[in-house]
C-alpha cells in the first residue's frame, strides 16, 4: 500500500517522543502527564496507537500505513489527521519531529 | 480491522480535555540553613495516610502538635519517612513567599510559602522543614502536604484532592475542580463520617484500594481535630453541579485521568509521574469512577450512591 502524498518530505520526518513524558495505556486510550507544565491529558485510541507508533524509528509515512493497516480508514484522511495530531503534539511538546 | 471511529485527538472536546495540575512557579531556592540544622530532642512517630512519619523537633510545641492534633495517628511502626522540624521567631533567609514555590534539584524539593520553607530527599526519605509565626496549625500542615504530596508517588500512593465520607465501612471520594461542590457535598452529608474536606491518601493495600486519612483540612468543615480513618473506596464521583441528580460511569482510562489530575503538583521527573499514572490507573481499573450530577440544594444525591451498594 502506497500513501497518496509519498512524495510530501513530512511524510519522511520521524516523530521522536519527548523521554521526560510519562504516559500510560489504560484500555486504548493513553494518558499523558508533562513535567514542565504538570499538564495531563488523554489521547483517544487512534491518537494513543499514533503515540505508541511514534517511537523514533518509524517515519511518518510509515506510521500512516501502519494506520490505514489496522483501521477501516482512507489513506488521505489518515495521513491528514495523523499531520494535524502529531502538529498538536509538537506544539505542547510531547514529540520532536526530526528528519531522516 | 479496527473501527477508526474518532480522528485522532489530543484531548478530545469538553469532557475529555486535557487539564492542568496547578503548576507551581519556578524559584531558586536559599535553602543552607534547612539543610544544617541540628536534630531535634523531641520527636514523635505518626503515620499520615498510612505512612509512619518520625518526627523530630528542636520546639516541644511543634511535637506537642503532633501528640495533639495527631494524636489518633501515632503509631509504632517503624518509620518509613523522617521529618525534622525547627521552629524559629524568624526565618534565617530571604522570604518572598505570598505563592507556593518549589524547586527541584536531583532527587531534592525545595518548597516554600508563607511562614514554611521545606526540603524533601527523596532518594533517603528524609525531609526538613523550617515554620515561623504563630499559626502552627496552618505552617505545620503546608510542610505536610509538601512532605506528604513529594513522597507519596515513590511509595505506591497518591496525595489525592478531594472530599471524601465513610459510609457502611467505605470511603466515597467526591472530587473535581475548585467550586464543583466538594465542601457543599461534606455540608449535606451530616449523618456520614466526614474523612476530610480537602486531601487523603489513596493507595493499595493487600490487593484493595484503600483511602487513608493524613489529617488535612479545607478550613470550611473544621473538624479538627484530625481523624485516622481507612476505608476500602467505593467509587470515586467526580462532581457536576446540576438540577437533578444521576450518574454516569467513566470507563477506566477517564478514572485514571481524573484520578491523576486531582493529585495536588509539586516538580516532578519522568519516574514520579510515572508512578502517579500507575497508582491512578491501577485505583481505576480496581474501583469504579463515576460523573455525579449533584443538586447541591439537599442530601438526595445520596440515593443515587446508595442504589450503587
Amino acid at each position: 500500500m502506497t500513501s497518496p502524498s509519498s512524495n510530501d518530505p513530512w511524510l519522511n520526518r520521524v516523530p521522536v517522543q519527548n523521554q521526560d513524558v510519562a504516559w500510560r495505556m489504560v484500555d486504548e486510550e493513553c494518558i499523558i502527564i508533562v513535567p514542565e507544565t504538570s499538564q495531563a491529558t488523554v489521547l483517544n485510541p487512534v491518537g494513543a496507537r499514533l503515540w505508541e507508533l511514534s517511537d523514533g524509528k518509524r517515519t511518518v509515512g510509515q506510521i500512516v500505513l501502519a494506520l490505514v493497516d489496522e483501521y477501516d480508514v482512507d489513506p488521505k484522511v489518515a495521513e491528514d489527521d495523523a499531520r494535524d495530531f502529531m502538529e498538536q503534539l509538537a506544539k505542547r511538546g510531547l514529540l520532536s519531529l526530526t528528519s531522516l | 480491522m479496527n473501527n477508526y471511529g474518532q480522528i485522532p485527538v489530543v484531548g478530545g472536546g469538553a469532557e475529555t480535555g486535557s487539564q492542568p495540575l496547578s503548576p507551581a512557579p519556578p524559584f531558586e531556592p536559599d535553602f543552607q540553613h534547612l539543610l544544617e540544622f541540628e536534630e531535634g530532642p523531641h520527636q514523635v512517630v505518626v503515620a499520615l495516610g498510612g505512612i509512619p512519619f518520625l518526627v523530630r523537633s528542636n520546639d516541644a510545641g511543634v511535637v506537642g502538635f503532633f501528640t495533639s492534633e495527631y494524636g489518633p495517628f501515632q503509631t509504632e511502626a517503624t518509620p518509613w519517612v523522617t521529618l525534622d522540624l525547627r521552629r524559629s521567631a524568624k526565618f534565617p533567609f530571604a522570604t518572598d513567599i505570598a505563592r507556593f514555590l518549589t524547586a527541584r534539584r536531583g532527587t531534592v524539593q525545595h518548597a516554600k510559602f508563607r511562614n514554611m520553607a521545606a526540603t524533601v530527599d527523596l532518594k533517603r526519605a528524609a525531609a526538613r522543614g523550617w515554620v515561623t509565626g504563630d499559626n502552627l496549625r496552618q505552617d505545620l500542615s503546608n510542610v505536610l502536604r509538601f512532605v506528604v504530596g513529594s513522597v507519596t508517588p515513590s511509595l505506591g500512593a497518591l496525595l489525592f484532592h478531594t472530599a471524601a465520607l465513610a459510609h457502611d465501612g467505605r470511603a466515597y471520594l467526591f472530587f473535581g475542580p475548585s467550586t464543583a461542590g466538594k465542601s457543599t457535598v461534606v455540608k449535606l452529608s451530616e449523618d456520614r463520617e466526614v474523612m476530610t474536606d480537602d486531601m487523603l491518601i489513596v493507595r493499595e493495600d493487600q490487593g484493595r484500594v484503600v483511602a487513608s486519612t493524613c489529617g488535612f483540612w479545607g478550613g470550611e468543615t473544621r473538624c479538627y481535630p484530625s481523624r485516622r480513618a481507612e476505608y476500602p473506596i467505593a467509587g470515586f464521583f467526580r462532581l457536576v453541579k446540576d438540577r437533578t441528580n444521576r450518574l454516569i460511569p467513566m470507563d477506566a482510562s477517564r478514572g485514571a485521568f481524573e484520578i491523576a489530575c486531582n493529585v495536588p503538583a509539586v516538580t516532578r521527573t519522568s519516574v514520579e509521574n510515572q508512578a502517579v499514572l500507575e497508582v491512578a490507573a491501577r485505583a481505576a481499573a480496581a474501583t469504579p469512577s463515576w460523573f455525579l450530577h449533584f443538586h447541591n440544594r439537599d442530601a438526595s444525591f445520596w440515593r443515587c450512591l446508595d442504589d450503587l451498594a
